[in-house]
């Protein structure tokens, strides 16, 4: 594969990783908003609640995760535009060439 | 193309039954010796039968309101992998290579497991919804039927009293009241009440069961989610 690279192109990728990690961000707080707790009483509505609260548990996880993997990518992407920058044309593309085999 | 975070809005519980219909449903009430007592309690301050479908029902509100969270969760990740399709098409156009496969093939697998999570989180807020609903209406019924086996405990003591009182002598005014066939149908009404009491119940109980049965598996793909290697973050192993 013929290869070429626009590191600006992949800078707007990095700020966009990077503008999803903090709409994540409020997404965990969000994700807040699936919690119930049982209140001490005694209903019919009781016996859901170990599972909503599995489903509350859960969501934090996921948006935690999700974040951490946007937040991390980003890093990436920018370091790899970073490193095409640092580079000439002839050696990002031997060391292309190498990659990922 | 809208924002992911333009989802998150504050949850709102949805009405099980609209309330002008609720009310259309609890005219019968309306007739009941019991209604008259629970708006006497209410003057007074006192608890009510009416109290007793909401001690039933639990928190609805809440359970209905984490519904709505939910689904707005799912919608939420629906718009991330979609605007992480379109920005990756933008990349794409630009950068080419093996390193450029990799990325490409990550972050399709990463948008792939958005939508996954999307439509979990959209099957859970749906059966949240169902049971919600559900629980509320065999709540609601509950405490009417309460109401129904106040008023036959109160028809069986006018009753009782009246045959008392009607009786030529005090002997055998008793046996005389347990076998009016006034009273045996009052007895058989109360009985038919608590059956339907404990069938309402016993629905709700199913409600419950199958919500637990009918979350499991979108459950399991979310716990997927933050225990799989993808997405793991990015990388480009040629980056220190």
């Amino acid at each position: 594969m013929t290869f070429s690279v626009e590191p600006q192109a992949m800078r707007e990728f990095g700020t966009w990783l990077d503008e999803m990690t903090d709409q994540t961000e409020a997404a965990i707080s969000y994700a807040g908003h699936a919690r119930v707790d049982s209140g001490g009483g005694a209903n019919l509505m009781l016996r859901i609640i170990p599972a909503v609260e599995e489903i509350s548990a859960s969501s934090d996880q996921v948006f935690r995760h999700l974040r951490d993997a946007l937040a991390a990518s980003a890093t990436e992407i920018f370091g790899t535009a970073r490193l095409y920058e640092d580079l000439d044309a002839a050696t990002a593309a031997a060391l292309d060439e190498a990659a990922h085999r | 193309m809208t924002s992911p975070e333009s989802h998150l809005l504050d949850p709102v519980a949805a009405e099980p039954i609209p309330s002008s219909l609720d009310g259309v449903l609890n005219l019968p009430a309306l007739t009941s010796a019991s209604f008259y007592i629970a708006k006497f309690s209410d003057l007074v301050g006192l608890h009510t039968t009416a109290d007793l479908g909401t001690w039933a029902a639990g928190d609805w509100e809440r359970v209905a309101r984490a519904a709505d969270a939910c689904r707005n969760l799912g919608a939420f990740s629906d718009a991330m992998a979609s605007e992480a399709r379109r920005e990756l098409g933008a990349l794409e156009a630009t950068w080419h290579g093996n390193t450029a496969g990799a990325a490409s093939d990550y972050f399709s697998r990463f948008a792939d497991q958005l939508d996954s999570n999307g439509r979990s989180f959209a099957q859970i807020a749906t059966q949240l919804e169902q049971t919600t609903i559900g629980v509320h209406q065999a709540a609601k019924a509950i405490g009417a039927l309460v109401d129904l086996a106040i008023d036959l405990g109160i028809a069986f003591a006018l009753k009782s009293s009246a045959l008392v009182a009607s009786a030529a002598t005090g002997v055998g005014a008793a046996a005389a009241a347990v076998t009016s066939p006034a009273l045996v149908a009052l007895v058989v009404k109360g009985i038919r009440v608590v059956n339907d009491i404990l069938t309402a119940q016993g629905r709700a109980s199913a409600l419950c069961a199958a919500f637990v049965g009918a979350v499991a598996p979108p459950l399991a793909t979310l716990k997927g989610f933050s225990e799989m290697s993808v997405p793991a973050p990015y990388d480009n192993r040629q980056v220190t």
